[in-house]
C-alpha cells in the first residue's frame, strides 16, 4: 500500500493527467486550443529554421537589389548625365 | 499419432517440391546468366556503386526470406527421416539435409547477384554515361531554392534555349515573387506580341503580351521544329528535370559534357557526340560557352556557371512547389512524431488496466 501512495504524488505524466485527463470535456478543449497554439509554434519555429539555413538565396533580399534600381528609373532626378 | 505424422508428411512434401523448384530455376537462372555473362563483354568494374548495394540488399533480403523459410520446417522436413521411419525428428535435419539447404541458398544468392550484373552491364549503352551527383544548393531538406541563380538561368534560357525549347506550361506570372518583381515581369512579357481570340469582328488579332500569357513559343508546332532542326524535336524543358531519370544532374552533364567522341566513334553530320545522352549522338550542338551571354548582376559568365544557373532555373520550373513542400513535410513529419508519442502514451495508459492483471490459469489436463 505504501508503494501506491508514493506513485500517485510525483511524476510529470501524473501531474499533466490530473491537469487535463480527469474529465473529458477539459481533455478536448486542451486538444483543440492546443492544436490551434501548437501549429502556430511549430510554423513559427519552422520558419525560423528555414530562414536560417538559406541564409541569402530566398526572394526578399534579391527584391531589394532590384527595388532600389526601379525606384531610380522612376525617379528621374536621378539620372546621371 | 497418424493423422499428425500424415499432415506432417503433406507439409514436409510441400516443402521439398518447393525446394527442387528453388534448385531448378537457381541452377538453370545460374546457367542462363553464365552464358550471357560469357558471350556479352561484362563491365563489372563500371557498375556504379548504388547497384552494387541494391543488388547486395535484394541478394541479403533473399537470404534472409529463404532461411526463414526453410527452417521454419526443418523439423518436418527431412527427407531420409520420412523414408526410414514415420517418427519426425525435432533437431534441425541431418548433415545432408544442411548442406542441400545451403546449396539451395547459395545458388538463389548468386543467381540474384548476377542477375543484377547483367542489368548493370548493358546500363551505358542504354541509358548513356552515369551522370555525377553534384551538390546542388537547394539539396537538402530545409534547403530553398536559390533565387538569384533562377534568374540568371532564366535569362540564360531566354537568350540561348528559347530559340528552339519552348517551355509552354509556364506563365509569365509565375516568376512574379520568385525570380523577378511584379513590374518587371509585366515589362518583359509586354515585349512579345500574343495572338488574341476573335475581336468582335471575328478576326484574330495580336496584342502586347501580360502577366497571364505562357511562354512564347518557337515553332507553331512539332512538325515546324523537326523540320527546322533536321528531325530532331527539341523537348519542351517545362518539365525535363522530372522527365529525365536523375534530371538535375542529368541536365547539367549533358549541357557541359560535349567532348570529341573516342577513337573509333564515327558520329554522323548533323549530329554531335555527348557520352550522356542515351546512344551517344544528339542533335544539340554544344550551346553553353564562355561568355555567351552577359549576366545582368555581373556574374562571370562561365559553362559552369550557366550551365548551373539554367538547371536551377530548369528545376524551379518543374518543381515551383518544391520550397513549399519541404517546409510542409518538415513541420508535418515533427507534428506526426509527437502525435505518435502522444499515441503511444494513451495506448499504453488505457491498456494498462489490462496489462497489470493477474490471471490464473486452471488447465484441466
Amino acid at each position: 500500500m505504501e508503494h501506491t501512495t508514493r506513485r500517485s504524488q510525483g511524476g510529470l505524466f501524473e501531474g499533466l493527467y490530473r491537469l487535463i485527463m480527469r474529465r473529458n470535456s477539459i481533455y478536448v478543449t486542451f486538444v483543440i486550443a492546443g492544436a490551434f497554439a501548437g501549429e502556430r509554434a511549430v510554423d513559427y519555429g519552422v520558419r525560423k529554421i528555414w530562414e536560417h539555413n538559406n541564409v541569402g538565396t530566398t526572394f526578399q533580399p534579391l527584391e531589394a537589389t532590384i527595388r532600389p534600381k526601379e525606384t531610380q528609373l522612376m525617379n528621374p532626378s536621378t539620372y546621371e548625365p | 499419432m497418424l493423422t499428425i505424422t500424415s499432415r506432417l508428411l503433406l507439409v514436409s512434401f510441400v516443402r521439398i517440391s518447393e525446394l527442387r523448384l528453388l534448385f531448378l530455376t537457381a541452377s538453370i537462372s545460374n546457367l542462363i546468366l553464365i552464358e550471357l555473362i560469357t558471350t556479352v563483354p561484362t563491365f563489372v568494374v563500371s557498375e556504379p556503386i548504388t547497384e552494387i548495394f541494391t543488388e547486395m540488399a535484394g541478394g541479403g533480403v533473399i537470404h534472409q526470406l529463404l532461411r526463414r523459410k526453410l527452417q521454419q520446417h526443418s523439423a518436418a522436413s527431412s527427407f531420409l527421416s520420412i523414408f526410414a521411419s514415420k517418427k519426425v525428428h525435432d533437431d534441425a535435419g541431418t548433415a545432408g539435409m544442411n548442406s542441400l539447404r545451403t546449396f539451395a541458398l547459395l545458388g538463389a544468392g548468386l543467381s540474384g547477384f548476377l542477375g543484377f550484373a547483367t542489368v548493370a552491364s548493358a546500363d551505358e549503352a542504354e541509358h548513356g554515361l552515369e551522370c555525377p551527383s553534384y551538390p546542388w544548393p537547394h539539396k537538402g531538406i530545409l534547403s530553398s531554392y536559390d533565387h538569384a541563380s533562377i534568374r540568371r538561368g532564366h535569362q540564360v534560357y531566354q537568350q540561348v534555349c528559347a530559340s528552339c525549347h519552348s517551355m509552354s506550361l509556364i506563365s509569365h506570372r509565375d516568376l512574379v515573387g520568385v525570380a523577378y518583381t511584379e513590374e518587371e515581369v509585366k515589362a518583359m512579357a509586354a515585349e512579345i506580341e500574343v495572338v488574341d481570340g476573335p475581336n468582335d469582328e471575328g478576326e484574330m488579332f495580336t496584342r502586347p503580351g501580360k502577366l497571364s500569357d505562357r511562354f512564347p513559343q518557337p515553332y507553331a508546332n512539332e512538325q515546324a521544329a523537326r523540320f527546322a532542326n533536321g528531325g530532331a524535336y527539341p523537348p519542351d524543358l517545362s518539365l525535363i528535370t522530372k522527365a529525365r531519370h536523375n534530371g538535375q544532374n542529368y541536365v547539367f552533364a549533358l549541357l557541359t559534357g560535349y567532348r570529341d567522341p573516342p577513337a573509333g566513334v564515327s558520329i554522323r553530320e548533323g549530329l554531335h557526340y555527348n557520352p550522356y545522352f542515351p546512344g551517344g549522338a544528339i542533335a544539340m550542338p554544344k550551346m553553353l560557352n564562355d561568355g555567351a551571354v552577359e549576366y545582368e548582376d555581373g556574374t562571370p559568365a562561365t559553362e559552369a556557371q550557366m550551365g548551373k544557373d539554367v538547371v536551377t532555373f530548369l528545376s524551379w520550373a518543374a518543381e515551383p512547389e518544391m520550397e513549399e513542400r519541404k517546409l510542409m513535410g518538415f513541420k508535418w513529419i515533427f507534428v506526426l512524431s509527437l502525435a505518435l508519442l502522444q499515441a503511444a502514451y494513451y495506448r499504453r495508459l488505457k491498456w494498462s488496466v489490462l496489462k497489470s492483471r493477474r490471471l490464473v490459469v486452471d488447465v484441466v489436463n
